[in-house]
């Protein structure tokens, strides 16, 4: 079956780090091509553009939703660690509920697009808080990690969380890159949950 | 600062898009000249900007703007400056993007091939280059691909190979006096046609609306037919077209409960173009079947809905809850092979998901979840996205 055999094929990269200055202040090496925390696709090619899907699902006031799925790997040849996942903007309606870092080698079967509760329930996800260790790619079929977000609504209407900010340490250097992802959780269910600006064009 | 706020200390870090390092003088081509057995050779490899569409019958001259003489490690590189008037003009007529043929030679054997790669040159400073020949001070930065990347070039030069002839005793004798001061090529225009040319597709599955978008700016890598020998055609190498139009097309509008998967086309301009070497020139002897530019229009392709309704048991499936919506706005959209039929050619194409290319479903609530599944990865970066069923 053509989605199956082929879904079995790949492990891409989509690369998020770049310059950066270590913990102490001073700047790390750079490069042209800094190796990282990259996320994973097809093609072992980085995109052209840091990701800017945006996902959303209906859900009452205070009600958690879990969002999918950022990929994450390690093209380097050290571990990486994960040490902070922090929303860049949330509407003042909005409440982060954080990111799991999935980790387990069966996670997909049961993986997140958008899902009622957080986490989500998924048994062969193995979800981890940060700080987490991505190892260095075992190759093109490495997974990497999923991250998973959690958000609610705290207030009626759309609310939104915009940009995840991944901080990780590698070779005793802090990096922090961000992802223009969108989140948005739709309190009033009398209305077709939509985002509020159409697609960009 | 906010990111100083949330990790003391740790200050970061642009895009993927910003992360090339600016380098003056970064070469627009460079790779290894190859023979048979994959072994290097040496030889010589000149550089043309491809200078986009023009009517029936025109004659273009087309100078060679870069050349190099690979040694015995085969390696070349090809450097040239936004800052040429050429390549300022292809930069604006293509949204920052510029298409160029290489031509190598070695072993009494000729290669041609094409490339396109972006070098985010501020566009507004070269408006005066391209209309004026004026300098810039903007900033060179790498010459990338689609993806980011800086991919070397490998030129094979084997009989047989695709875009690869025999070179007359004649231009081998004019290569061994010509190369940096090569003559310009020149082109004749023979035909020019528009044709469908698939750049993308979408999947639904029943309770779901679904639609996808392609431009303002169209965004596609299109191969390039050459016809080398006089013998046939094959593909050697792409252009990238990012060329603008007046408005973004759009697919949509299928009856929410049915399926659909198809292949969805838009119209893009081919030239076939007959290369002549002119008096002294050795460079330019093919024929070559080019995209030129993107007219626009929209229609359905292949029926592909086949594929739909496995998604629950799928590796890469992804549960949506009902009535969420999910917009694909990232990552490359899959390389179709024979995308396009231009005079009598099939081509291939590739087209990425970006702020140009997006898809979007909106997932109804008769159902509580809807399963969807990626070809070669999560939906967030699959290059094909398939639907169904929901439960």
């Amino acid at each position: 079956m053509r989605v199956t055999s082929i879904g079995a094929m790949v492990g891409l990269v989509l690369m998020i780090a770049v310059g950066c200055r270590s913990s102490n202040g001073t700047s790390a090496p750079s490069n042209s091509a800094p190796p990282g925390v990259i996320v994973l696709g097809p093609d072992d090619a980085p995109f052209a553009y840091p990701g800017q899907d945006r996902t959303g699902a209906p859900a009452p006031v205070g009600y958690p939703v879990s969002f999918g799925s950022l990929v994450l790997g390690n093209t380097t040849d050290e571990p990486i660690t994960i040490t902070s996942i922090e929303a860049r903007e949330v509407d003042p309606g909005a409440a982060f509920l954080g990111v799991k870092i999935a980790t387990g080698a069966d996670r997909r079967d049961e993986a997140t697009g958008s899902v009622g509760g957080f986490p989500p329930d998924n048994p062969g996800a193995n979800f981890q808080d940060p700080p987490t260790v991505i190892a260095p790619s075992a190759g093109p079929h490495d997974r990497g990690v999923d991250l998973v977000v959690g958000m609610k609504a705290t207030a009626p209407g759309n609310q939104y969380i915009k940009g995840l900010i991944v901080s990780y340490r590698r070779g005793g250097s802090d990096y922090v890159t961000t992802y223009d992802n969108t989140f948005l959780v739709c309190t009033d269910f009398a209305k077709k949950c939509e985002f509020d600006t159409p697609t960009t064009g | 600062m906010l990111l100083g706020t949330l990790v003391p200390g740790a200050i970061a870090a642009a895009s993927p898009r910003a992360q090339t390092t600016p380098t003056l003088g970064a070469p627009i081509a460079s790779g290894v000249l190859t023979g048979p057995g994959g072994q290097p050779v040496a030889g010589q490899v000149a550089l043309m900007i491809d200078p986009g569409a023009s009517p029936i019958g025109t004659e273009v001259t087309v100078p060679i703007v870069a050349s190099a003489t690979a040694g015995s490690d085969g390696r070349y590189s090809l450097v040239v400056s936004p800052d040429d008037p050429s390549v300022a003009a292809a930069l604006l007529r293509n949204s920052g993007w510029v298409n160029f043929m290489i031509v190598a030679q070695a072993n009494g054997l000729e290669a041609t091939t094409y490339a396109g790669r972006t070098s985010g040159a501020n566009l507004s400073g070269l408006t005066q280059i391209a209309s004026a020949g004026m300098r810039t001070t903007a900033s060179t930065n790498a010459w990338v691909d689609r993806t980011g990347k800086v991919p070397s070039i490998e030129i094979k030069l084997v009989a047989g190979a695709p875009g690869v002839s025999r070179m007359t005793s004649a231009q081998v004798a004019d290569a061994a006096q010509t190369n940096a001061a090569a003559p310009p090529c020149r082109y004749t225009v023979a035909d020019s046609q528009q044709a469908g040319t698939v750049v993308g597709e979408i999947h639904k599955w029943k309770d779901t609306t679904a639609s996808f978008s392609y431009g303002q700016t169209a965004d596609s890598d299109i191969g390039v037919g050459v016809n080398a020998t006089g013998n046939g055609w094959s593909l050697s190498g792409t252009v990238h077209v990012a060329q603008s139009n007046s408005a973004t097309v759009g697919w949509g509008g299928w009856d929410p409960n049915g399926l659909f998967g198809g292949q969805l086309q838009t119209q893009f301009q081919y030239e076939r173009r007959h290369w002549q070497n002119a008096p002294g020139s050795t460079y330019c002897g093919v024929e070559s079947i080019v995209a030129v530019g993107w007219n626009g229009g929209s229609s359905v392709g292949a029926d592909v809905h086949q594929y739909d309704g496995h998604c629950d048991t799928a590796a890469n499936r992804q549960s949506y809850k009902g009535g969420s919506p999910f917009d694909r706005t990232s990552s490359r959209a899959y390389r179709y092979y024979g995308a396009v039929s231009a005079f009598g050619v099939g081509l291939d194409a590739q087209s990425g998901y970006s702020s140009s290319v997006q898809m979007h479903w909106s997932f109804g609530t008769a159902s509580n979840t809807h399963w969807m599944c990626g070809n070669d990865g999560p939906t967030t970066t699959a290059q094909i996205v398939y639907a169904g069923p929901n439960a």
